[in-house]
């Protein structure tokens, strides 16, 4: 009988999170991946997931069924009408689209393995993440730099 | 001992798991996977609030074919797990 300390992701725990949080319940989710760098590091951070309580915005970062074929915690990069545009900070490339009933959850709060819980949506962030939306064009660069030497040392903003 | 407040046994994705889960948040962010045993064992301690290893030893020999020396054991390193893991209080 042992006592496992265990991450679980999938759909099916996304299917449970999205039931609780209709119910009006705040989820603590855990992603993995390296698409939210250097927001969020996958793997070892989670988010702390809310219904959306008002229209969506650019800049929010989202739990999102897209392209009809998979979840994402992605930040919504346009909205137009419905349709809602979302990539991942840590993609260069590859843009998906849903609707804004696809959009089950917003992000609030990155928790890091400590417990200590960074708000997304801080004027820094916010600033940081416009800014980053500016430097698509050359964030490919940006993020190979970063992960070969502050994500060493778990460098997140 | 007794079990802390704020940890609830749930089944997700088929599994039996201890979540951390207030009033208003449930964290699945990091979860504590139990056997079918352990979780018999959570709710005994659930149900006598405070409880000794001999209790919980007790349940197990009661409902599994175990010898007592086994299942003080048995007990013993689970709830021992239990406090490594913060979710039980003296």
């Amino acid at each position: 009988m042992e006592t496992t300390v265990k991450t679980m992701y999938g759909d099916m725990l996304i299917h449970e999170s999205i039931a609780l949080l209709q119910e009006g319940r705040r989820v603590v989710l855990a992603v993995k991946g390296i698409s939210m760098h250097p927001f969020i590091l996958g793997g070892k951070e989670s988010v702390e997931l809310v219904k959306p309580q008002s229209a969506l915005k650019v800049g929010d970062v989202v739990l999102a069924w897209v392209n009809g074929t998979h979840y994402v915690i992605h930040r919504i990069i346009g909205i137009e009408g419905s349709r809602v545009r979302l990539m991942g900070d840590g993609n260069s490339s590859g843009v998906e689209q849903c609707g804004v009933d696809e959009v089950a959850a917003v992000a609030e709060y990155v928790i890091a393995p400590n417990g200590k819980r960074r708000y997304l949506y801080s004027g820094k962030r916010l600033r940081f993440a416009r800014l980053w939306n500016k430097l698509l064009p050359v964030r490919r660069w940006i993020l190979a730099i970063y992960r070969r030497t502050l994500l060493k040392m778990n460098f997140v903003i | 001992m007794k079990l802390k407040n704020g940890f609830v046994l749930r089944e997700v994705c088929g599994e039996k798991v201890i979540v951390g889960e207030g009033a208003e948040t449930v964290n699945f962010g990091k979860l504590i996977s139990l056997n079918e045993t352990a979780a018999v064992l959570w709710n005994k301690a659930l149900g006598l609030g405070d409880f000794t290893v001999e209790q919980l030893a007790d349940a197990l020999t009661e409902e599994y074919e175990v010898n007592r020396e086994q299942a003080l054991s048995d007990v013993k390193k689970l709830t021992e797990g239990w406090q490594e893991a913060g979710l039980v209080e003296s």
